[in-house]
Order: C-alpha cells, then structure tokens, then sequence
C-alpha cells in the first residue's frame, strides 16, 4: 500500500465516520434513560431468556406477539442513516446482510450468503447468494441488490455510515478531490468519493464479488452490520442512475423493504413501533407473531409499565430499583455469561436472568482546544475507576484503565491487565486530589486563577447516576481549582453539541462495531477527531499545542492501517499499544468502565441469549412466547 | 354601544397583542445568542455551507427584514418546517401529530375542576363555619399549595401500586385495562371503548394538572361568593324580601363570577406551561414535551410556530373572557363607563 | 385622627420629649441583634448584592464602571467580614458533630450529648431567639402606639387586631417567619456545614469528618466528601432515612441524598433560593400590578387600553414556557451566573407576574372607583394621586394581597419545576425541584424521603403564604369580616 493510498484512507476516515461514532454511541449512553448497557436488553426482551433451562413447563405459541420497549424515539428505519440502537433493533428485524452475528453473539455467520470465497489474502471476497429469499414486498434478493446497495451505502446524501464502507471495510473505488474552506478559513482538498467506482459487482444474481483496498481481517463482521443490509435494487432514488420507485419518506418511515424475518406494521412517532412476522421469510420462520414495542422516553413510566403492571415480556428494572442481591446465579454458560434469576420483584414474579460482558467502553472524553492539559490530567487524578463503579454506578461493571475493552486488546486480555497496573492515574485506587492539585498547581492555576468548563451528558444519563458522578467530581475538583457545571440535554441536541464541537468535558460510551480494538482506537485517531472536518469519529479535537502524544497517536493508528490483513495481528497489536500509552499520557479519553449487559425477561419467554455484541445486533424470530397466564 | 359592536372591536384589538407576542418571540429566539445555522450544521460547517443554509433560511437579509418576512410567513400560516425533531417535516404536521393528547389532556383539566372546584366553593360559602365548609376549604387550600410536578410524582407512584395504597383498588384494570403511565391511544377515538382508555391514561395528568386551578377556583369561588353576600346590594334584596334562592341565583352567583373569569381563562396558559412538567412526569408525548424538546434540541422553527399558536389560542380565549365579563357585569367594558 | 396641632413634629422629636420607654426598648433590641449580628448579617450578604453593582457598572463607561464594582466589591468583602462575626448561636458553641467511642460515649459534641440531642438544642436556642426578638419587635410598636402615637386609634390597630383574632392567618404567619428563620439562619440550624454539605466537602481543611474506625480502634478522619459517599440513600439496598446516624456517626434528622449529603442542610439552603425567588418576583410583579391598577382605574380610557393590550400581550406567552425559552436563549449569558440563576428567575418570574395580577384587580377597582366617596373626592378636587391612594389603594391592595400570596407560592413551585426540568438554578446551589428529580426513581423504595420532603415542604411554603394572605386581607378589608362574626370562624377553616 503506497502512501497516497494511506492518505486517502485517512481522508475518508476524517470525511465521513462522524455519523457512525453515533450511532454505535447511542445504544451505549442509552439514549434516554442512562441505564447503559442493561438497557437493550431489557428493552428488547427478544434478545433475552434462555434456551433449556427452566423451560419445560410450557410451549411456544407462534400465533403470540412478543411485548417490548423502545427505549427514546428513533429516528428512522433506512439501514444507511440509522445510527442509533434503538433504530438499530427495529432495522436488525425488518432487513437482512449477507452475514449476521447470531443472537449478537461475536462470531459471524452467513445469512443471505450461503458460501465465501476469498482471494489475496482475503481482499477479495465472493459471496454466494441463498437463492429463493424474498423481500417483503416479494421479490427476491439478488447480488444486483446489493451492489445498488452499497453503492447507497457510500453515495447517498442520506448516508451516516459512509466510513464502514469507505474507510472501514474499504471496499476498492475512486475519488474525485474538492476543495473547501475548513474551520480556519483555509482552503483544504477534500478526496471524495466518485460514485459509481465501488468496486463490487454482481458476477450473475446469485454471484458477489467484493474487492477491498487491502485485505481486511474482519471483514465478514463488518458486512453484518445492518447498514450493509440488502434493499431492492432501485427502490429508492438517492444514489445516481436510479429514479426510486419509492419515495424516500415513505421508505424510511412508513414501509421499509427489506428481506428480514418482520415487516413493519405501524410506527407512531412518539408511542409505539408494531412488527409483523412475514410467513415467506428466507431464515428460520419467527416463532412469534410479531413484535410491539411501546416508545418511552422516561425510566418511571417505562419501570411502572414492564415491570408493576407487566406489560410487557420483560421486566425493565431501572437502576432506583436494581438491587444486586436479588440475583440468584445458576452457572456460567459457554460463552462466560452468568445466568439464573432475578427475583422477586415488585410484581412478585422472577424473571430469568443473566449478565454478559460487552465489548464496550464508556469514558469521559475532552475537547483538547478547550481544555488544557493539566486540567486533564488533573481530572483524571482526581477520577477513580474504584469509586466510581463501587460507589455511583449502579449496575455491574467493571473498571476500565484502557480505551479498549480486554477481550479485543491488543495483544489480548493479560496484556490489559499487566498494562493497567501501570496506569498512570492510580490504578484501583481512590481519588488522588493531591496529584491533582499538584499538576495544576505546577501548571500556573490557583485559588485566583481557577479553570471553569462544562461536563456534557445526556439527560438520561444525568437523571441516573451522571448528576451523583457530577457531583463528585464537581466537590472533589473544587480542591483542584477546577469548576465544572453541568450541561445535560437530550441524547441528540447532546451529539449536536459534540459535533459542533461544543464539548469542554463529556461522558460517552462505545460499543463495539466488529470485534477489533480499531474500531475504538479509531476515536482516538486524531485527525478522525477534528469536529471542524466534513467528517469525524471523536469529538476531541486532538491537535495542537494542547496534545503532546498526538503525533504518537497518529503513528499508531498507522501503524495499525498498514497491517489489516489476516495474520498481521502482532503489528497491530503494537501500533494499538502505542496508542493506548498516547491516549494515557494526554488524558484525553479517561476510560470509565467497560460494560455488563444484564438480560431479564419474564419466565414465559424462551428465547436465546444475546451475546458481547448486543441486543441490537439480534433479530427477533427466535423469541418465542408461552403462556403468559395472568399477564396474558 | 351593542355587544356585536364591542366585540369587533375587541377582535380588532387583538391584533397588536399578536403582533407584540409574535414579535418578542422572533426577538428572543432569532435575535438572542442563538445561532441557528451552527445549532443545525456545527461548528465544522464549511462556509459554503454556511452561507447555503443561510440563504435558504433567509438569516442573510438584514434583521429587519428578515422579521418582516417571519411576520408574514406567520400570519399566513406559513410555519416553517422542523429542523431537528422531524428533520423537513412541516412543523404544523409536526404540531399536529402531538397535539391530541395535550388537547384531550388540557380539555379535562379544565372541565373536572369547573365541575368539582366551583360548585365546592359555593356550597362551603353557603355554610361558611361548618364541618363541610371547613374540610372542602382546607383540602382545597392544600391541593392548590402543592407543586403540579411533585403531586404527578407521587400519584404516579400511587396508581402504580394503587392495590397497596388505595385498598385493593385496580387503577390499571379499573373500566378498562390500561397502562398508568404512558403515550395513550389516539387512535378511533370515535369509538367508546378507545375513547375512555385514551381518557383513562390522561386522566391522572389532568388531575394534577387541574388541581391548581381546582383549588383556585373553589377558593375565590367561596371568597367571592361570601363577599357577594354581605354585599350592600344583597343586603337590600333580603331586605325587600327577595325569596333566598332568587338571592343566590340572580344577585349572589352573578356577582360572584365576575372574579371567577380571569381565573377560568387564565387556565390556558397554565395548561400548557404545566404540561410540560406534567407531560416529562407521566411519560405523555405532547404539546408540552415537544415544547421543551424542541427549545432545548435547537429546534427552533419549531418552538417558534408552537408559540405562535399557543399566543393565538390564549388571545382567542382572552376575548371571549372580556365578551364574558360584559355579558356579567356590564360596568366593566373596555372603556369604561 | 382629630389630634391635628402637633401632626408635623417628626417621630425623632416626640422621642426626645420622652426618651424613656424608646431607649429601654431600643437597649433590649440592639443587645439581642448583637447577639445575633453576623447570622443575620450572613443571611442577608448571601442575597446577590452584586447584581445591581455589576449591572450598573455594564451601563457606565468602563473607567467609571470599574470603580463601581471596586467599590461594590470593598463593601461585599466588608459585609462578609461581618458575616464572619461570631455569634450567640453559632454551631461551635453548640457542636452536634461528634463521634462515638464505645465506652466513652460521644466525643465533640455539647456536652458529650448525642449528636442528635445537640442539634435539637442549638435549632430550639435559634427559633427561641427569633421568637424572642420578634416579640420585642412587637413590643416596639406598642411602645410606639402607647407613647409617641398622637392617634390614640387609627384604622390600623383594627387591622391588627382583626389579624391577632384570625386562627388561620397567625397558622400562615408562624409557617412563614419559621421558614423566613431558617433562611437566615440556614447555617445555624443545618446539622452540617455549606461547605461540606454542598461547596467543598472536599476541603482538607474545613471538611474534615472525625470519626471512630472500630476496625483501627482509634479516631480517623476522612474528608466529608468521602464520608458522603459512604453515606447515599440509593432505595432499599442502602438507606438512610430520617433522624439516622451515618455511617461516621454524623447525623441526618431528614435523611441524606442520593449523593450522601444531609437533605436537612440541602433544604435549608435552598429554602433560603426559593424564598429570594419568590419574594423578589413578588414584589416586582405586585408593584407593576399596584401601579397600573391604580392608573388605569382612574383614568380609564386609553390609559386602561393600552394596559389590557399590554397585559394581553404579555399574558399570550404562558410563563413556564417563556421561561424555559429564556432561560435555554441566556444559558451562557453572564445573567444566568447571578446568584447561580436564581436571579434571572426571580426576574423573569416578576415581569412575567403583574398581568395576573392586574387583571385580577381591575375588576375591583373599577368597581371602587365607581363608589360615591371616591366621585365626592374627585367633586372636592382632590389631586389624583391622593385620591387612588386613600380611596381606592386600600381596598385595592387586600384583593392584590390574595392574589399575591397565590402567585408567590407559584414563582416558588415553578422555579422547582424548572429546576427538575435541569433549568434554572444550577448546582451546586441547592433547589428542592433537583431533590425531587434526583429522589424521584426512589419514591418506591426506602429512600422515599428525597422526593417527598422537599415536596412537601414546597407545600408547606406556599401553604403559609397563602394563609398568610387571607389573614391580611380579612384584616385589610373591613367588608368581609365586619358584616358577621364568622369571619374569624370561617378563615380558620380557609381563609375568608
């Protein structure tokens, strides 16, 4: 790979990852409620229960429909613009990819593909197609199909997930260069993409032949992702060469066309989503009816109506609620998750039960051009892992000294734990407020000179445990001469702050797109971190005279770029390590914790369980319904 | 001069209250530190962007200007279309699809408490010093003193567990069965059984919502009442032997509503301020949610139209008080004697 | 009021005719401000003084402007220094923070008393104080009315007299001074201190917490801030409810927060918030609503036009809404940082407050103003002004007075529902709307007391001045409870 190539990869990291940063986010911080990772799952009961155990009491009724939540609104149903999870879950049901992480688990396997081919080391990919699988309205998918997809996929103005193809997966294609005025006022060339170039292409209807830039190891993962999902060729009229058969509305919000195991029913902004199970799906036939999810944006109401009035097939336990003894562990399953009970709740009934590490970190990011390094570091000094998942964090978790989760690190789950005991800011250990005040102190600040900024989250998060972690920190950096003051807003109007790069200080959580420390090392990349650019990942700004270890950062990542082929694992390990030690050594991301999703649902739901990747990466049609008896 | 004439000429007069509204909305929110093509594109707009949306938004022309066209594109109805919330869909679409629930909400918190906070006020100024008196004045003194958001937080904790507190009584279940909190159904309203469940689950909302002024109104309802009696011209009835009910009816009630109108009136704007907090309580999607969302989300066009009508819609209601007033008590015109 | 000859000699004459009785009242008076002087002079120091400074220095020239503040800013560390004047009843002479050693029994505390015993002795001594002082207050006026009053009565006596016999109206009273006590003296009565409850708990100086660490067997100390976290209400797993212990044996008459501070504490000083909220916007709001009653009900006409045109315009914006839409427009203005917000509020809240108001009492005051006394003094040729303010001002200001003691509670209860909405006052200030939103996921659990507490004391507020209100405007208003004795009667039951 030449360095041209390099630099335009980078271009289009810089040019179009913003949207994807999102969307992955949004499941994460949970849009409206804040109970993080335990919140897709309970909320789409779909995605929990369990498979044998417990279960012979009843049988599965096909004719039932499951009963979930829909945590906040969402947005749309088009795979190339959705970018939050609750939009994710509903377009994980209604369309199909080529390959999928079954019941989000991290391995792939083929869905609409039957077989794959790969040549030069894997970047070539030839996909075979299932013959005989349908669209909802009927007509069957084809690799045509897929090709005008993509091609959506990386052209369309309605595309917020322009990077997974472009950058990410990197599928082979040209670019054409624009010049535009950046943030400074200087002229800048942009490369864009030509469209029309994606070097993807049908073979005959059954036949895809993918050409990436260079072999991609996890490739198969990335074509799970939903924006990868099959959509009738020609249907929709915002990419070149196609007028659209349908108006653009009306597929994003009314009748989405897709070769998944539902179809969409009815969706009512602000109350509820309703699914329909078709009986000519391709996969497994769904063993329930369909699927109404009541929209909720408030955790009260969403509390009083799964689990006091249970009213739907899984119990929704907000962190005021969750009591951790009530947890009644059976065993540990094949995949690491604990399962058993959860129980008695208020309504007296016990759900099923289990907990499952994701691949998620959540952390407390800085805007590097508004907040200095000291004030950082001092912040990160003054932060303890141990405090906080002891003593705010409601819910399981587990402390984080590493922007990459243990299971992905590089150079795998020792390296982490050897690396942590090293991490700089006191590793397992209570705030550091001497340390803190020092690094300030030493850095010119005191009780005269004071540094004041904002702490961005999400109203969601702020209504559960942000406002204490807020006070914590506010009580404990007022020792350090730092003043902060809460901004909580509306998971979106709170992204549009970030984008605008309106951060001082912000909590934000990541979860997983393929299982791939780059995936999160790719926020710290730092030109993929300017929000003045077209197109970012972070929201942190890491340049200039403020970010020392940028450079270090940068190297790392390309490091990381030059070696994505398979079996090229240590050199990427290497460049992820020295980012990492960047990351580290400029407090820009403090990791917080990584994630436990917990899975509850009510006795009558045999469904399996979601594995590291999430409920928003599962379809629905293996969630079956039994007699509900009373609830019924 | 005759009533038809007064009340032209009242219509007439609203129109610079409209205007004043309307204007200091524009000012506040076009005017303020706003920047609404950075709340939309951020920071890292390009220029070309900029000065793209700017045009099409029509911020490059000079303020005055640009509050010239707001005026008209709202007097003609023209509002714009959502940025954030529904990115371009037209705001009144965007108002519409959120309204019912608000309305059906707001219509029940003013008529339960017409219905339950008058008639209560006037029996208790009927009998003043009795036990009634006394426990109908005192509940509704407290009702009234409490926050609308903290009683909506507690009686959604009460209905929720509502066979604990209220003696094995079933909210959820009672009539038919719905959810205690929630977005309710506004769907076939026509029908019966949809229509009392959607009424069901904004019922408590109302409540609350209505108890400030259920409290109000039964106190000046008692007030006005008493003072209507010991009045000099009830006195002179009694004297002449008016029969004690035409006294209550003709001479006491009459004067007695007088204070009572702005009260009732007054309600709207309570209404649909209080739904704001009373819409986040319960979990409703309406006006009031939508409002808040759209101020705090940068929405502005938004904000802006639902000020607009809600302006219209409180003007609207003023008039008809002063129409009530001169119907009333014809002393009070607008001009005077 | 037939004692005309010597009307024009001033108070400060007739006290020096006889000096007596005004300087043993005055004696008693000042010794027991003394006593009290820094509280009290703390209490009115936290009222946001720099507001009018800082916005008039904006106005001037920059050199000027900068004197000003210079000087506001001398005056400000003057008061402060006050402030910082020890008094009678401060909590170091009665200490309820100690520590439990077994077998000593408690360490710190006034007089080796329980912590809880102490703090109830030191809240008594405050409200035994106030009690005291306002009585001599009170006794002051009748000083007054006996020695230097040449009236031997006026109209006002009766009203006072009305208002001693109405039940009801002393119940609003004694609510409002208990919570107008514990404003002022909100640093005395709270069991903690502001800057480890709220500002600093992190200080290593000011926020030291001794306890007795059984394990180590000796006495430790911790930063009140790490005490705190060990202190949280989260529900049923972990509680501390009303009149508890916490773990390092500090004490919780109400129970601590989500964040393990003292809700006591919490409250205290965000009645004080609340209190200034509702008060300064009470008296920006009734003052423009006064004015223009007045005016328009005299001169009627396009006076009164462009008022109901004014008011129609200001009333079609509902408050709440205006509110949030200001507040979210000003978030980065400087206004916004007043007195945390607070200020901005109380402002909003009064020009945002009269329409009601005025609307309420124009009604009346036509009516008034159609009366024959007031034609009869017109027919004398009396001056306008004096004319509205014998003649119509007093019967106008009793129905104002209802009418202002709804709307304050309002400005008390919309300020806390901004404040649950996350807008308005900000942290760290506390405001009991953020207690009711951050305990309102407990409601169910054990930890119920963070919700409901400051609910009801917002109740309890809004309670005492709306019941206060009835009992001036009986007392004002001859009319409602002169025509029968059930006026006394009928108010307790609520209000006339």
């Amino acid at each position: 790979m030449t360095d041209t190539d390099n630099l335009s990869r980078r271009r289009f990291l810089q040019g179009t990852g913003a949207a994807a940063t999102a969307a992955a986010l949004a499941g994460c911080t949970g849009g409206g409620d804040g109970d993080d990772g335990e919140d897709e799952t309970t909320t789409a009961p779909e995605d929990d229960g369990t498979t044998e155990e417990g279960m012979g009491e009843g049988e599965v009724d096909p004719s039932k429909r499951v009963r979930a939540l829909n945590i906040g609104t969402m947005d749309t149903l088009d795979p190339i613009k959705a970018t939050d999870t609750t939009s994710g879950a509903n377009i994980q049901n209604i369309f199909d990819a080529l390959t999928n992480y079954p019941n989000g688990q991290t391995n792939v396997e083929n869905l609409l593909a039957t077989n794959l081919e790969t040549e030069e080391d894997g970047a070539v990919l030839t996909f075979t197609l299932k013959e005989g699988a349908t669209y909802s309205n009927g007509d069957e998918v084809t690799a045509q199909d897929f090709v005008y997809s993509f091609e959506r996929l990386a052209a369309s103005d309605n595309s917020r997930r322009k990077s997974f193809i472009l950058s990410t997966l990197a599928i082979a294609h040209e670019t054409t260069t624009e010049t535009r005025e950046n943030d400074d006022g200087e002229e800048e060339e942009v490369e864009v993409y030509e469209p029309g170039t994606l070097a993807v292409e049908a073979e005959d209807d059954y036949t895809l032949r993918i050409e990436l830039e260079q072999p991609f190891y996890a490739a198969t993962s990335m074509l799970a992702y939903t924006s990868f999902s099959a959509v009738p060729e020609g249907l929709l009229g915002d990419v070149e060469g196609y007028e659209g058969e349908m108006d653009y509305q009306t597929f994003a919000t009314e009748n989405p066309i897709g070769a998944g195991p539902y179809v969409l029913n009815t969706w009512e902004q602000a109350s509820e989503v309703s699914l329909d199970a078709r009986d000519d799906y391709h996969g497994m036939d769904p063993r329930n009816a369909g699927i109404n999810k009541a929209i909720f944006n408030e955790s009260n109401p969403r509390y009083t109506y799964a689990t006091v009035n249970v009213n739907a097939d899984s119990p929704y336990i907000p962190s005021s609620q969750y009591d951790p003894e009530l947890r009644n562990f059976e065993g540990t399953d094949d995949r690491g998750r604990r399962y058993g009970t959860y129980g008695p709740m208020d309504n007296d009934l016990t759900a099923d039960y289990y907990e499952v590490a994701t691949l998620s970190t959540f952390y407390i990011g800085f805007n590097v051009q508004n907040v200095p390094k000291p004030v950082r570091q001092a912040v990160a000094y003054t932060f303890s892992q141990q405090t906080f998942v002891n003593e705010i964090y409601p819910r399981p978790a587990k402390q984080a000294y590493h922007f990459t989760p243990p299971s992905i690190f590089p150079g795998g789950p020792s390296e982490y734990e050897s690396l942590a005991q090293e991490y700089e800011y006191g590793y397992q250990m209570g705030p550091q407020l001497g340390k803190a005040t020092q690094v300030m102190e030493d850095a010119g600040y005191g009780p005269d000179n004071r540094f004041s900024m904002s702490f961005n989250m999400p109203s969601g998060t702020a209504s559960s445990w942000g406002s204490d972690l807020f006070t914590l920190l506010r009580d404990q950096l007022t020792e350090a001469y730092i003043d902060i003051e809460l901004q909580s807003a509306d998971w979106n109007a709170f992204l549009n702050t970030g984008r605008q790069g309106d951060f001082d200080m912000y909590f934000l959580g990541w979860i997983a797109d393929y299982p791939g420390a780059d995936n999160f090392l790719n926020l710290a990349y730092p030109p993929a971190t300017n929000t003045s650019s077209e197109s970012f990942t972070g929201y942190i700004n890491w340049r200039g005279e403020n970010a020392t270890a940028a450079e270090q950062a940068k190297e790392g990542w390309e490091q990381i770029q030059s070696n994505y082929g398979t079996g090229m694992q240590e050199a990427r390990a290497e460049g992820g390590q020295t980012m990492e030690a960047a990351i580290e050594e400029d407090a820009v991301y403090i990791p917080l914790y990584h994630g436990i999703t917990q899975g509850y649902s009510y006795q009558w739901v045999d469904s399996p369980r979601v594995g590291a990747m999430g409920g928003s990466r599962s379809k629905s049609n293996t969630t079956g319904i039994m007699d509900r008896g009373e609830y019924e | 001069m005759s009533r038809w004439t007064y009340f032209a000429k009242r219509l007439v007069l609203s129109i610079p209250v409209i205007i004043f509204g309307t204007s200091l909305t524009f000012f506040i929110i076009y005017a303020g530190p706003i920047d609404p093509v950075t709340s939309i594109l951020g920071m890292g707009a390009t220029s070309e962007q900029i000065q793209n949306l700017e045009q099409q938004l029509g911020l490059n022309q000079p303020l005055w200007e640009q509050y010239f066209q707001y005026m008209v594109d709202m007097f003609t109805f023209s509002l714009g279309e959502s940025w954030v919330i529904r990115p371009d869909v037209a705001a009144n679409e965007v108002i519409l699809s959120y309204a019912p629930r608000t309305v059906l909400m707001g219509a029940l918190a003013v008529i339960l408490p017409l219905f339950v906070g008058i008639p209560l006020g006037f029996y208790a100024g009927l009998r003043p010093n009795t036990l009634g008196d006394y426990t109908a004045s005192f509940t509704g003194i407290v009702w009234r003193a409490m926050p609308n958001f903290w009683l909506a937080v507690i009686m959604l904790m009460v209905l929720s567990s509502s066979e604990y507190w209220l003696f094995g009584f079933n909210w959820e279940t009672w009539i038919v069965s719905t959810n205690v909190a929630g977005t309710p159904e506004m769907d076939n309203l026509l029908q019966p059984l949809n229509f009392i469940a959607a009424v069901k689950v904004v019922l408590p909302g109302a409540l609350v919502l209505g108890s400030a002024s259920m409290g109000n109104e039964m106190r000046i309802g008692r007030t006005a009442f008493l003072e209507a009696k010991n009045s000099n011209y009830v006195e002179m009835a009694r004297a002449k032997g008016v029969p004690g009910r035409s006294i209550v009816w003709k001479h006491i009630f009459r004067n007695a509503l007088i204070p009572l109108i702005p009260v009732i009136t007054a309600e709207a704007g309570v209404l649909v301020g209080g739904s704001v907090l009373i819409e986040s309580v319960f979990g409703i999607n309406g006006i009031g949610w939508l409002f808040f969302n759209a101020m705090a989300r940068g929405d502005l066009p938004l904000a802006v139209a639902m000020m607009y009508l809600i302006i219209l819609l409180i003007v609207g209601l003023n008039i008809l008080q002063d129409f009530l007033y001169t119907i009333v008590d014809p002393r009070v015109g607008f001009e005077g004697e | 009021m037939s004692m005309t000859e010597n009307k024009n000699d001033s108070i400060v004459e007739r006290v020096k005719e006889n000096p007596g009785p005004a300087a043993r009242w005055g004696a008693v008076m000042a010794f027991l401000l003394l006593l009290e002087f820094g509280a009290i002079w703390g209490g009115i120091m936290s009222i946001p003084w720099d507001v009018p400074v800082k916005g008039l220095a904006d106005v001037l020239p920059a050199a000027i402007g900068g004197v000003v503040t210079g000087i506001g800013s001398v005056f400000a560390d003057v008061g402060n220094a006050f402030a910082e004047v020890p008094t009678l009843l401060e909590r170091q002479w009665i200490p309820n923070r100690g520590y439990h050693v077994p077998g000593e029994g408690w360490q710190g505390t006034f007089l080796g008393l329980e912590p809880a015993y102490a703090w109830l002795i030191r809240l008594t001594l405050v409200y035994v104080y106030a009690a005291v002082t306002a009585y001599w207050a009170w006794r002051g006026y009748m000083t007054f009315r006996r020695h230097y009053r040449y009236a031997d009565w006026t109209p006002a006596d009766d009203m006072i007299d009305r208002f001693r016999s109405h039940n009801w109206g002393r119940f609003g009273l004694i609510i409002v001074a208990a919570f107008l006590v514990m404003a002022l003296f909100a640093p005395a009565v709270s069991p903690t201190t502001e800057s480890q409850n709220m500002t600093n708990p992190y200080d290593t100086e000011n926020s030291m917490v001794k306890y007795y660490n059984e394990n180590a067997g000796e006495v430790q100390e911790v930063t009140a801030g790490s005490a705190n976290l060990a202190s949280k209400s989260r529900g049923d797993r972990q509680n501390f409810g009303l009149w508890t212990y916490d773990k390092y044996d500090r004490f919780h008459p109400f129970g601590t927060l989500t964040t393990g501070k003292d809700l006591f504490t919490f409250m205290a000083f965000g009645g004080r918030i609340s209190l200034f909220i509702g008060l300064f916007a009470s008296a920006l709001a009734g003052g423009i609503a006064l004015s223009l009653a007045l005016l328009t009900s005299y001169y009627k006409g396009l006076v009164d036009l462009a008022t109901v045109l004014t008011s129609d315009a200001f009333s079609a914006m509902p408050r709440l809404l205006v509110l949030i839409m200001l507040v979210t427009v000003l978030q980065e203005h400087w206004i916004s940082d007043i007195y945390s917000g607070a200020f901005l509020l109380a402002f909003l809240f009064g020009i945002w407050g009269w329409m009601g108001l005025w609307r309420a009492i124009r009604g009346p005051s036509f009516q008034i103003v159609e009366n024959e006394w007031v034609t009869a003094a017109k027919g004398f040729g009396d001056r306008p002004w004096s004319i509205v303010k014998k003649h119509v001002a007093p019967y106008v200001i009793g129905y104002l007075l209802i009418y202002l003691s709804m709307s304050l509670g309002g400005y008390i209860i919309g300020a806390a529902g901004l404040s649950y909405l996350g807008l308005g006052v900000t942290a760290p200030t506390p405001e009991l709307g953020r207690a009711i939103a951050g305990g309102q996921d407990l409601i169910t659990t054990k930890s119920w007391h963070i919700s409901v507490l400051p609910g009801v004391m917002i109740t309890l507020l809004v309670l005492g001045f709306n019941a206060l209100g009835d009992g001036i405007r009986d007392a004002i208003d001859p009319q409602s409870s002169s025509g029968d004795s059930s006026g006394e009667a009928a108010a307790a039951g609520g209000g006339a």
